[in-house]
């Protein structure tokens, strides 16, 4: 009897350990510096190995960031003022058109990786709870170049909302772009021209310079 | 680079932006917070795919021959080179808006590169934390609170407003050695380097133009926002003030749209 109790007890501590490092795992979220940090290092992981095709190459970033960006936060703030004028479908259009124009443009250049290295270098709270971190992607001297990452707690998870190079932000640079779409042609034009953008233009079609 | 504008046929471009510094002056400040201050855009449109065609056609090719014949090693010792030439520029604004530590700064980077960084074509200053400075005159003017005007798209010289043309006609005074060379030296120098810089922004150029919409736009508003963040230079944006004025009116915005979305629910 003695023996088998014991033996219970001691299954039961094991047990009980389990859930409160589970807990404690729960409650002591990833912060946002880690975030970023984990996201960079496992795309740079990623570029650098060298048994990988470029399609596996640009698959695999993908995930990861798909993983840590919020993209229905990015979606809005993109179209500010104007979201209010999308139909509901038009916003599921715009924002699935939208996150494959951005996965393209910046999936072409996971061939162009040359040793680049990147460094966190701190986290600063802003108005409304985000968070900024400040990276730095080192190319030796004066090629390096600043990132900031803006970061929003949503269920529990920091996800980026922005990307800052060298002082331009992202979210604002497309929002100046689609209001003057949207001014001029309506969600309608907005969305075509993504929607070619991301297959390539029409047959025929004469690229214009302007 | 500057010195351009006093020759021959960059007259054009320095009338346009005399005419176009009268215009801002009279364009009230509050204007002048805004990304889309574009009230000549028909003519900006115009200009910017001149350029367009300029790069696609003449530079553009010019500049990847050049990076085909060049090894890299040589093309960054250019541009080191210029940069570092650059120094009485970046001195004498840093001066002139009162920092006086940077210019301190400017001056042994100068000092380090010049000597052990042979003639500024290597540039060992940026590992002893004496990095890089981008300081001209069109910073300095809007640390003194002239407003920058509306955007012009220079021929040639692309974005650009009212105040940051006239700093740089103010700061090609200050590249001094172009006193003592003779016109052809200048102007070669100053060509091979616009076409070596191209070469080195080549794939971001590309990447750029793939990744907007409206590329004139996007042109417009990065060029603004870099600016802005340059001005309060980069380290103050970690005070917390800067560039993120922006986005508290985004979010602002979207406190409205999910009012509205509680009233609809």
């Amino acid at each position: 009897m003695n023996e088998p109790r014991r033996d219970r007890g001691w299954r039961r501590a094991v047990v009980a350990a389990c859930l409160v490092a589970n807990a404690a795992g729960a409650v002591g979220q990833a912060t946002p510096k880690e975030v970023v940090d984990v996201m960079s290092s496992r795309v740079l992981e990623v570029l650098r190995d060298e048994s990988l095709s470029t399609e596996t190459k640009r698959t695999q970033v993908e995930e990861v960031i798909y993983q840590h960006v919020d993209f229905e936060t990015l979606s809005r703030l993109v179209m500010g003022r104007n979201w209010r004028q999308l139909s509901d479908s038009e916003k599921k259009e715009f924002m699935v058109e939208f996150r494959r124009h951005l996965s393209d443009t910046y999936g072409e250049n996971v061939d162009n990786y040359r040793n680049e290295k990147v460094s966190i270098l701190s986290a600063r709270e802003e108005k409304r709870g985000d968070v900024t971190v400040k990276s730095k992607i080192l190319r030796g001297g004066a090629d390096d170049v600043i990132v900031n990452y803006r970061l929003r707690k949503k269920t529990d998870q920091w996800r980026i909302i922005d990307v800052v190079i060298e002082g331009v932000s992202l979210v604002a640079n497309f929002r100046s772009q689609f209001q003057e779409i949207m001014t001029n042609g309506g969600p309608q034009r907005l969305l075509k021209l993504l929607r070619e953008k991301n297959v390539g233009p029409p047959p025929g079609a004469n690229p214009d310079p302007s | 680079m500057t010195p351009l504008l006093f020759h021959g046929r960059f007259q054009r471009a320095a009338g346009c932006v005399a005419i176009c510094a009268m215009l801002g002056a009279s364009i009230p400040t509050t204007v002048n917070a805004q990304s889309n201050n574009d009230p000549l855009q028909g003519l900006n449109r115009r200009t910017h795919g001149l350029n367009e065609r300029l790069d696609r056609f003449v530079l553009g090719p010019v500049a990847r021959g050049w990076a085909t014949i060049t090894p890299e090693l040589l093309r960054e010792s250019l541009r080191n080179f210029d940069n570092n030439i650059r120094f009485p520029i970046v001195a004498v604004n840093n001066i002139l808006q009162w920092k006086w530590r940077a210019a301190g700064r400017e001056t042994a980077r100068f000092a380090v590169n010049t000597t052990v960084g042979i003639l500024g074509l290597r540039d060992p200053a940026s590992g002893m934390g004496l990095e890089l400075q981008i300081e001209d005159m069109g910073q300095t003017l809007a640390v003194w609170g002239v407003p920058a005007g509306p955007y012009i798209v220079l021929p040639l010289f692309g974005p650009s407003n009212p105040r940051d043309a006239v700093g740089l006609v103010a700061d090609s005074f200050l590249a001094v050695y172009w006193m003592y060379a003779p016109f052809y030296v200048s102007l070669g120098y100053n060509s091979l380097n616009v076409v070596n810089r191209r070469a080195l922004a080549d794939r971001d150029i590309e990447n750029a133009r793939k990744a907007s919409l409206d590329f004139y736009v996007f042109l417009r508003d990065a060029y603004f926002q870099r600016r802005s963040a340059l001005i309060r230079d980069m380290a103050d944006v970690d005070a917390g003030e800067g560039v993120y004025e922006i986005d508290d009116d985004l979010y602002e915005l979207e406190d409205e749209d999910e009012a509205v979305d509680d009233e609809n629910e």
